[in-house]
């Protein structure tokens, strides 16, 4: 009896630390298929539209790239899904939460379900490393003691692909490529379900990079991640994007895979997809990927083909159907 | 209200098995976590076969617990293997704070490092006022090189722009002295001194000392801060990889701006001074406002006006130099700018104050008191 009370006691003083986003009006569906959902975007600078009548769905499971050139609003797009650009018309939501009603610093629910990973970090360079991911954890969850969060932070930087001394270094102590997966590490500090990633390749050297994807990849399928991945880097997209949206001309003129994409006559994405780099990055990826499938049959696993059925998955159902499949393939390697 | 993840200890034949029920995410750990911290008998199995769903927090929480109390996790979901092995994998033990010294060694060490630094200061700001002279010369010497409207743009921000700001500043200061000064010389009768005290202390000291301080408020704040920027974006190694030196293209403008104007800005002051102390005196001495103007002439020394300017340019150079250092020092991350600027404006001032105190004295020694 005794010890029935004092856990009592413990719950309540815990819950009386809670700081409970998830129980605010306008109720948020954390399980829907689509987890962003964009229509009629219009923003402008001055005179100058840069998104007019814009609309895009993201399912959830996937890792979806936007490419568009320089200057076609991808980062301002991010930027409105995520609450910091007010759009002049539309609507997006956010979880089946509505993000362009919200004030700006609103608690509208969803912000400790997503993590975003800024272009350059966006560090917080007071704070070392292991202390930037401990904040959204204090922010979010008071109520985990410091030694779990501690902790949790800990595990994070290793599982970001940081040496774990790197916890106790200061942004400025870092090279570019570490604070990128430093700013990783705080996106995920909470568990998001949703992932933006602003350009996490760019001026990582190749090796760097192409770690940085098998990362991302793997964090998604580990997780269960949405990812929003901005992104000019070819090989990332021929490597881990499950689907790909353009932006051109104003809008999402073309989403779906690399394949699907090449069908389609907009000059833009023939001249995109068809250039010299592209092709390059698509038989790299080729290459690797019968590479893959080689050593997969040769150990007698099917990792090659798991993937792929992985990426056919989020067509249809979501997590479920995910778990299902890989559950599937788990028993036909075994 | 939300859920909390909780267990509950099944007892057999010796062995205890732990059974976890609930989701185990981040957002309902926090209970169920601090109880399995606070439990402490051992355990033989951790089953999982109740959890709903579950984090790499979740995983983190039971993993940890397994391994402390070397138990074997049972029944675990796919999901749940797949981010236990994953949170396995990155455990880690590194901390989070930097190395810290300890308060009996670190005070030292931190007087050592200030005592360095300021030696090492010291040198680096003679250097730099070498580097300026001597490239001064060079400029002397190969005229075409000198870059004159870089120097008039200067000129424009520093002086013409800052005419307004030290106006009103310098007419309140003189409403203040007067105003201050007849107040107590009211007491003997002596109001009519107003005038010799608000003449000389415009002229030999205040004019140009808040003129000098509101200059690196100003100008030498923002030569740091334009400088420290330029640092930062590279703009300063570009200008030397294409063969523009940044000391004849960005400092000897800056500093000369800095000393030419000064003398006239502080001029400007010490007159605006005097007609705020003869405004003041109109109204409240009744001595009249061209009275106290004509006055001026005859009991202010003409030697207090060459104080007043010859202390000016001096003070222009220490605040353009102390301003240009500092911005040439930042390295590293933005927060470097905003460090530097303070630091330009507080070294600015200080030298200031303390050469002003040099000078007082230094002018009354020659006679001129």
């Amino acid at each position: 009896m005794d010890e029935t009370h004092t856990d009592d006691t413990l719950r309540e003083e815990i819950e009386q630390q809670v700081h409970d986003e998830t129980l605010i009006e306008g109720a948020t569906d954390f399980d829907s298929d689509y987890p962003i959902v964009i229509e009629g975007l219009r923003n402008s600078f001055g005179s100058q539209n840069v998104h007019e009548d814009l609309s895009l769905k993201v399912k959830r499971g996937e890792i979806l790239g936007v490419v568009g050139g320089s200057g076609t609003g991808k980062s301002v797009l991010m930027r409105s899904i995520i609450g910091l650009q007010i759009p002049d018309a539309g609507t997006i939501k956010v979880f089946g939460r509505s993000i362009t009603e919200a004030e700006p610093d609103e608690e509208i629910g969803v912000r400790s379900r997503w993590g975003v990973l800024f272009q350059g970090g966006a560090l917080f360079s007071t704070l070392t490393v292991g202390e930037n991911v401990e904040v959204p954890i204090k922010q979010f969850y008071p109520e985990i003691s410091e030694e779990l969060r501690q902790e949790i932070a800990r595990y994070k930087v290793v599982l970001s692909g940081l040496p774990e001394e790197a916890a106790s270094k200061y942004p400025a102590e870092l090279s570019g490529g570490m604070k990128k997966r430093a700013g990783l590490a705080r996106a995920l500090a909470i568990d998001p379900a949703l992932l933006f990633l602003d350009e996490p390749t760019a001026g990582l050297d190749p090796v760097g990079a192409a770690k940085f994807d098998e990362l991302t990849r793997e964090l998604t399928d580990t997780l269960g991640l949405t990812v929003f991945l901005i992104t000019h880097d070819l090989d990332t997209l021929y490597a881990i994007c499950d689907r790909v949206a353009v932006l051109a001309d104003k809008k999402v003129i073309a989403v779906g895979t690399i394949p699907e994409l090449l069908e389609t006559d907009h000059p833009w994405i023939q001249e995109y997809f068809n250039g010299p780099r592209s092709r390059a990055a698509s038989e790299s990826h080729d290459r690797s990927e019968h590479k893959l499938k080689n050593n997969a049959s040769e150990a007698g696993t099917q990792s090659g083909a798991k993937r792929e059925a992985m990426s056919d998955v989020d067509t249809d159902d979501g997590a479920q159907d995910l778990a299902a499949k890989s559950k599937a393939i788990d028993n036909d390697a075994s | 209200m939300r859920e909390w993840a909780d267990f509950t200890v099944e007892e057999g034949g010796g062995r205890n098995c732990v059974t976890l029920q609930g989701p185990l995410t981040i957002a309902s750990i926090a209970v169920v976590d601090r109880k399995l911290r606070d439990y402490d008998d051992s355990v033989q199995s951790v089953d999982l076969a109740q959890v709903d769903s579950i984090d790499t927090v979740g995983a983190w929480v039971i993993m940890r617990f397994a391994r402390d109390k070397d138990a074997e996790i049972i029944n675990a979901s796919d999901q749940a293997k797949r981010l236990i092995a994953a949170v396995e994998e990155s455990a880690s033990t590194a901390p989070l704070a930097p190395p810290r010294l300890r308060a009996l060694e670190r005070v030292p060490a931190e007087v050592g490092d200030k005592v360095v630094d300021l030696g090492w200061g010291v040198t680096s700001v003679v250097g730099f006022l070498g580097a300026i002279i001597s490239s001064f010369g060079t400029l002397i010497r190969h005229p075409s090189r000198f870059r004159f409207k870089a120097l008039v743009r200067q000129l424009e921000v520093v002086g013409v722009s800052s005419l307004g700001i030290i106006g009103l500043m310098s007419f309140l200061i003189g409403i203040v002295i007067a105003q201050q000064g007849a107040a107590q010389l009211k007491q003997f009768g002596a109001e009519i001194y107003t005038i010799n005290l608000t003449g000389r202390l415009a002229l030999r000291e205040l004019g140009v000392l808040m003129t000098a301080i509101m200059v690196a408020g100003r100008s030498g704040s923002a030569f740091a801060a334009q400088l420290g920027t330029m640092k930062l974006t590279e703009e300063v190694d570009a200008m030397r990889t294409i063969g523009v030196s940044p000391m004849e293209a960005l400092i000897i403008p800056r500093v000369l701006a800095a000393v030419l104007m000064m003398p006239l800005l502080g001029f400007f002051s010490c007159m605006v001074a005097i007609v705020g102390g003869a405004f003041v005196a109109d109204l409240t001495l009744d001595i009249p406002f061209l009275t106290f103007l004509s006055r001026i002439q005859e009991v202010v020394p003409t030697y207090d006006l060459w104080v007043g300017l010859i202390k000016a340019p001096v003070f222009g150079l220490i605040v353009a130099l102390s301003g240009c250092y500092q911005g040439m020092q930042v390295k590293g991350d933005a927060e470097q700018v905003g460090l530097r600027t303070t630091q330009a404006v507080v070294l600015g001032i200080f030298m200031v104050i303390v050469l002003d105190a040099f000078f007082a004295v230094f002018f009354s020694e020659i006679g001129w008191a």
